[in-house]
């Protein structure tokens, strides 16, 4: 018996919605578990969804409450990620995970084959060269595989690699890419490492999206499309993380993403958007900055002396230490800091470019020497000649 | 199965290096031809002919892309970015299968099951953990340098092998950098897309395999007179990445944790290496001059 399960803050409820639909047009038989990353705080009612809201209290999440408060909503979704499909083991035999923004266009029965078969089940970015050498080292520096589908079977390898990575991801869900980080996903590359026998779907209809989307133009054979970072609010566009992809070079996939952002907003997108995300609120209310989300981070095992972090003692803790002029400063350098290592960035490829170009100047000079030298040789030679022929000549001059 | 041979890279000033891992292969498999492949040039320094390896130099390799590389690259860059165009090389001289071992090992072993895991897959490749380590900031560091080891790397003549190969070398061409942020580790981290382009990879989880400072503190090595044992399996591979025979005291400068001391059996290991190391002429090689690199316009 197998599962699907999504992960979603409430304000992402009308995603899971459309995949929820998606998923029973073409598998009525499997039951979706959407995992709520937040508090309902009343604003929808969970029995009337067409899937098993799981509360977040349900996921058997050590120290909880420090989870929530250290973690961004989007690291806090990322993290929870093996903690849902570890539940959802203990009753049943299979788990599919799957990104709350995906929707399913055709038969998933050979992927769901095979996550039977294997511990665990990856797809990665790419399924065979032919990326241009950026791209391939966006993947290298994101993770090989995608964290949007996770398959896994109940077996000791299983039990064994989602207990080591819900441990990573209590602390180290984080998005560092020069630390070796990214939320939860770069800890999917030693899956070969550390799981025999792991399943890697490499069939190009699955996990289609906005980096391999040019690679497989045939959309009908697309059975799983995953609308990373499209904003239903802007259609225009097709993903929030690589502005300058732009829909033209997506081919059918334009289509597909704007029906797919018609239908979020017709299960409520503009109702939900809003809505808060209750662990970004102390229990009085007051915003968390990202600041003392910071601070917090560093505290370490000290944190535990506060009792709860969204409570009274951890607020005017941090708020004694967090100046906001200092948050705003560092926010600051920050941005300036990363748009220093951007145009470095730049800088670098022009700079490999041009010693590229240098090496093939250096190849032609070469040629042209050879060939001005041979140029230089010829004339010494007809010099020669001329100078033995007047030799030869000026007796003659005279007479 | 076909036959195989194994091949190695070195500067001149790492010829030593190359020596003793060609020599203490050929110890345990006599009837194996070792390549090496001089990332330099000879310039009389050494007599090809006396060596215990058959020597190969960049421009036999044939192929176009190594000519501006020696010149784009440091000595060690241009090093590991022959990796694939040596292995696609070996393989093109007729053999079934190819492993690559970096000049820095020592064969203490039977390679032939680690072999034969080639009769059914493309490429062979043993990764830098086995099991998850107690920490997460050893694991991050082998994030940043890729999950795979590139110094024990073998491949079989099938089609997806090669064709892995070929794109391997053409990353090779211009993105051999040390710039871990960048996503680039050398030669490395290009491995860690192995899954992504190859059907059938396997992945050696024999723990005498590629035995070195990554791992050592998880596996225990024991001694039994010359026979060395990594967990109660055969030692079939040590690795010496860093190691510094000027400060044997420490195992590798990547990682000064880890010394004589707290090595303890395998330090014996690391003793044989030093001695072979010294009579491999180690510190007459260790001065010859490396003669390719970055250059200027050539003269007018």
């Amino acid at each position: 018996m197998m599962a699907v399960a999504t992960l979603v803050a409430k304000n992402y409820l009308p995603f899971a919605r459309v995949l929820a639909e998606s998923l029973h047009r073409w598998h009525p038989e499997l039951p979706l578990f959407v995992a709520l990353m937040d508090e309902p705080e009343g604003r929808f009612d969970p029995a009337g969804e067409a899937f098993t809201v799981v509360k977040a209290e349900e996921l058997a999440i050590p120290n909880r409450r420090d989870f929530c408060f250290r973690y961004t909503r989007r690291e806090a979704l990322s993290a929870a990620k093996p903690h849902l499909i570890s539940a959802l083991l203990e009753d049943f035999e299979s788990v599919l995970f799957l990104d709350a923004d995906m929707i399913v266009l055709g038969d998933l029965s050979p992927l769901l084959e095979r996550v039977f078969q294997h511990p665990l089940t990856l797809t990665p970015h790419a399924i065979r060269p032919g990326l241009p050498v950026e791209a391939e080292l966006n993947i290298l520096q994101c993770g090989v595989y995608n964290g949007g589908v996770v398959g896994a079977s109940r077996s000791a390898a299983a039990a064994e690699f989602l207990g080591w990575w819900r441990d990573r991801t209590k602390e180290h869900c984080r998005y560092s890419i020069a630390e070796g980080l990214h939320l939860d996903q770069r800890w999917l590359d030693f899956a070969p490492s550390l799981v025999p026998g792991l399943g890697v779907e490499r069939d190009p209809a699955y996990n289609v999206a906005y980096w391999n989307v040019a690679e497989r133009p045939d959309a009908a054979a697309w059975r799983l499309f995953h609308c990373s970072g499209f904003d239903p609010e802007r259609p225009d566009q097709v993903c929030r993380y690589w502005p300058a992809k732009q829909m033209a070079e997506v081919g059918e996939a334009r289509a597909l993403l704007q029906e797919y952002g018609a239908k979020v907003l017709a299960a409520g997108y503009r109702e939900t958007r809003g809505w808060p995300y209750s662990y970004d609120y102390f229990a009085n209310g007051e915003i968390i900055s990202p600041g003392a989300r910071e601070a917090y981070g560093r505290l370490g095992r000290a944190a535990g002396y506060f009792g709860d972090p969204f409570g009274t003692e951890m607020r005017e803790w941090l708020a004694e230490r967090i100046d906001p002029r200092q948050e705003e400063a560092i926010r600051q350098w920050r941005e300036a800091a990363e748009a220093r290592l951007e145009k470095l960035r730049e800088a670098n490829v022009i700079l490999r470019d041009q010693q590229v170009e240098l090496d093939r100047l250096r190849n032609e000079l070469a040629g042209e020497r050879e060939l001005v030298q041979w140029h230089a040789a010829q004339a010494a030679m007809f010099e020669r000649a001329a100078e033995e022929r007047r030799v030869l000549l000026e007796p003659l001059a005279g007479s | 199965m076909g036959t195989w041979a194994i091949c190695t890279i070195a500067a001149k000033r790492n010829l030593a290096l190359g020596r003793v891992v060609c020599r203490s292969f050929q110890r345990h498999h006599p009837n194996v031809p070792a390549y090496l492949l001089l990332a330099d040039r000879v310039d009389g320094y050494f007599d090809p002919a006396a060596e215990p390896f058959r020597m190969v130099l960049p421009d036999e390799l044939g192929m176009p892309e190594i000519g501006g590389m020696s010149e784009r690259y440091s000595q060690q860059e241009f090093s590991y970015a022959l990796t694939p165009f040596l292995m696609d090389w070996v393989r093109r001289q007729g053999f079934a299968r190819v492993l690559f071992l970096k000049e820095e090992s020592l064969v203490t072993g039977d390679l032939g099951p680690v072999m034969d895991l080639l009769s059914e897959a493309s490429l062979l490749l043993t990764p830098h953990l086995l099991r998850p380590l107690s920490e997460a900031a050893r694991e991050q560091n082998i994030l940043q340098c890729g999950t795979f080891n590139c110094g024990f790397v073998g491949m079989a003549d099938t089609a997806e092998a090669v064709r892995f190969v070929r794109w391997w070398q053409g990353r090779m061409a211009t993105h051999c950098h040390y710039d871990p942020a960048a996503g680039m580790h050398f030669e490395q981290r290009w491995l860690d897309l192995a899954h992504s382009y190859v059907d059938r990879v396997a992945v050696v989880r024999d723990p005498g395999v590629n035995v070195a400072h990554w791992n050592l503190p998880e596996r225990v090595v024991t001694l039994e007179g010359d026979a060395i044992r990594v967990d109660g399996q055969p030692g079939r591979l040590f690795r010496f990445s860093g190691y510094d025979p000027d400060h044997p005291e420490f195992a590798t400068r990547y990682f000064t944790r880890l010394t004589k001391k707290s090595l303890g059996p395998a330090a014996a290991v690391f003793a044989r290496y030093h001695e072979e190391l010294l009579a491999a002429g180690w510190a007459e090689t260790r001065v010859w001059p490396y003669a390719l690199g970055p250059k200027g316009l050539p003269p007018a």
